[in-house]
């Protein structure tokens, strides 16, 4: 059978008109936008205020108090009392620094030196792994990723000073936590 | 029996009185680097006695010898006696129901006898406010800022231009103020050229320099004293553990991204130098620390020992972190002064106070190898006061307190002492033929101390440049104080 000239070209002309119709209708669909690349994913971060509350509601399963701290002489007599406002009283030692970050550290350091707070000892983990995962879960909500995992446990192995209290600090020091 | 430290009795003192104080405040030239400008000065450290201090007062000696270490006990501005003052005229009722002011002897020489005090100096334009006028003494540009927290300085301050220009840390750069609040505004500007990567380094001593953090973070609620000691917790943060935390916490910040929110964030370097600085303050069991009674400026305590103030906490901490950074520039605001909207006799208390830290900061600076001879000291009122009383809180001896804003010659004329290397010494002048475009004062003004700072550290043609690109009416640098 044979194609006549002009079946063909227009044959030629209807598939170029397609490839055309075609090429364009996928770019029609390249212009849509998912999302942007950078600021649109930056984190917001956590005021003072919610830092300190999240820091008490996480490491001590409370909301900071207000109490009075009694000072006893030696037969447990009472020498003097002044009343202390946790939450008043973070919030305007961070309020007094430019970049709360270094304070906050540092806070965090108090906290979880703390007897309130009760870490075990290094020595006193058996499984590091499980300690790390179990943290994870509590201070940032999931599980950690297996890089991190393993550059924590590798830490731990390593460095005598990476224990309970650095794996929390690093934690809640972490842009993760301290954002909304 | 006395507890050892008693510091720890003032905590709680310490903290209602700066909780208090943020009650009350919180509402409310490319050149080449330094060493090319042919000064011997490598810094410049700027003292910004806020509050409102009038001429009459500090240099007139209008109630006695207000500020003896600085300028002696005979009236430096004319029309105020050509005799020598004697101490302040403290009301009695004051004198009875307030704590003695604690301060070292008075220095035999005054210090405006080693360097050069311009007596009329002038704050010619804008609010006499207390944002606006530290705004002028940061920026060198005169403004209407909001007193506010979250304002910025609508032009750029001198701690970005030293950052930006030299590429240096944040620790090159500090801004200390006796109370936080709208101040902490200061720490940066709004211009998109500079901006929060080159602020200073914003403290407020109060709140961080105190036993507030290792206190409450201790949680401990119930002490012993047994005979030797309470046992003062502290908060330990080893260099190994710091380190570890700074390596764990890069693993995890690897999968966040950076805020974008245009807050003053400090580099992980800065944020370290900073911890360690802080840290070594919440190490320290004795918690002398925070302000050793070797500071010997404050008030008298219940048990005898001394009460910092605001002002005398701030200026030791600003000694610390001169002596330890060494930073190109400095700026300390102090405020004990502004207690003269309702007590006279308080604004007379915080000129000796203030005189006294000022004192102390020039004496630390020319102790201090890497500091002295290197360093220059600009000693300058944010604004003055009204010329007149307001009638409130009247004392025996007639005096109420004094407010400030509405910008009368009490209120723009003050006055600058500038100690340092490049500074003749001995020289009291008061210039009136100071020519500018737009320049009616014919005098020195407040916008000159950051022009001069500027200059003295190699950037003033950037500032010049910047604000004359802005609009604005650049400061001039005041030759007349240099040798």
């Amino acid at each position: 059978m044979q194609t006549s000239l002009p079946k063909l070209l227009l044959s030629l002309l209807l598939l170029a008109t397609f490839a055309a119709c075609e090429k364009a209708y996928v770019y029609e669909f390249d212009e849509v936008s998912l999302g942007a690349d950078s600021t649109g994913r930056a984190p917001r971060a956590r005021t003072n205020n919610q830092f300190i509350r999240s820091l008490y509601a996480d490491l001590l399963a409370r909301t900071p108090e207000s109490y009075d701290v009694v000072l006893e002489g030696p037969t447990g007599e009472e020498l003097g009392r002044f009343g202390i406002d946790e939450e008043a009283y973070l919030l305007f030692a961070l309020d007094g620094v430019g970049d709360p970050a270094p304070l906050r550290e540092l806070i965090a350091a108090g906290i979880t030196g703390s007897e309130a707070l009760a870490l075990p000892a290094k020595d006193e983990v058996d499984d590091p792994a499980a300690f790390i995962i179990d943290w994870f879960r509590r201070l940032l909500g999931r599980e950690p990723a297996a890089h991190e995992l393993a550059a924590f446990v590798a830490e731990w192995d390593e460095y005598d000073a990476v224990g309970p209290r650095t794996v929390l600090r690093a934690l809640v020091g972490s842009r993760e936590y301290q954002s909304q | 029996m006395r507890i050892p430290r008693r510091t720890f009795l003032k905590a709680a003192g310490v903290a209602g009185v700066a909780l208090a104080a943020r009650r009350t405040f919180g509402p409310l030239i490319r050149t080449s680097h330094a060493g090319s400008t042919g000064l011997a000065a490598k810094r410049v450290v700027i003292v910004a006695i806020g509050g409102g201090l009038r001429l009459s007062e500090s240099l007139g000696m209008a109630d006695g010898a207000t500020m003896p270490n600085l300028f002696g006990s005979v009236p430096l501005v004319s029309g105020f006696g050509p005799g020598a003052v004697g101490p302040v005229a403290f009301a009695p009722e004051f004198v009875a129901g307030t704590p003695a002011i604690i301060r070292p002897a008075t220095a035999t020489t005054p210090l405006h006898t080693q360097g050069t005090l311009v007596t009329n100096l002038r704050y010619a334009e804008g609010p006499p406010g207390h944002l606006q006028g530290h705004c002028t003494l940061v920026s060198g540009a005169y403004n209407q800022m909001e007193n506010r927290g979250d304002a910025r300085v609508p032009t750029p301050t001198l701690f970005e231009i030293v950052r930006r220009e030299r590429g240096t840390a944040a620790t090159d750069a500090w801004y200390l103020s006796a109370v936080g609040g709208f101040y902490r505004a200061l720490q940066t500007s709004a211009d998109p050229d500079f901006g929060p990567r080159f602020a200073g380094t914003f403290l407020s001593p109060a709140g961080p320099m105190s036993a507030i953090v290792p206190l409450v973070s201790s949680g401990v609620r119930r002490y012993r004293f047994d005979g030797m000691s309470l046992g003062l917790p502290t908060i330990q943060d080893t260099p190994a553990e710091a380190a570890a935390v700074r390596r764990l916490g890069s693993i995890l910040d690897g999968n966040t991204p950076e805020y974008a929110d245009g807050e003053v964030r400090s580099s992980p370097d800065d944020r370290a130098a900073i911890r360690e600085h802080l840290g070594g303050l919440y190490a320290d069991p004795t918690y002398e620390s925070f302000y050793p009674d070797s500071v010997g400026i404050g008030l008298t305590a219940d048990d005898g020992g001394i009460d910092s103030t605001n002002d005398a906490l701030t200026v030791y901490h600003a000694e610390q972190i001169l002596t330890r950074f060494k930073p190109s520039v400095m700026v300390v605001t102090l405020l004990d002064i502004d207690a003269c909207h309702l007590d006279y006799n308080g604004y007379l208390r915080g000129q000796l106070l203030a005189d006294a830290c000022v004192r102390r900061l020039w004496e630390t600076i020319q102790s201090t190898d890497g500091l002295r001879n290197e360093t220059a000291l600009l000693v300058v009122p944010e604004h003055g006061r009204h010329l007149y009383h307001n009638g409130r809180y009247p004392d025996s001896l007639g005096r109420s307190g004094i407010d400030h804003g509405e910008g009368d010659d009490g209120d723009r004329n003050v006055w600058l002492l500038a100690l340092g290397p490049d500074f003749r010494a001995g020289q009291v002048i008061a210039p009136t033929a100071i020519a500018q475009s737009g320049r009616t004062s014919g005098r020195y003004e407040s916008v000159d101390v950051a022009m001069t700072a500027a200059s003295i550290l190699g950037h003033g043609d950037v500032l010049a440049a910047k604000l004359t690109a802005l609009g604005k009416r650049p400061g001039l640098t005041m030759q007349e104080l240099f040798r």
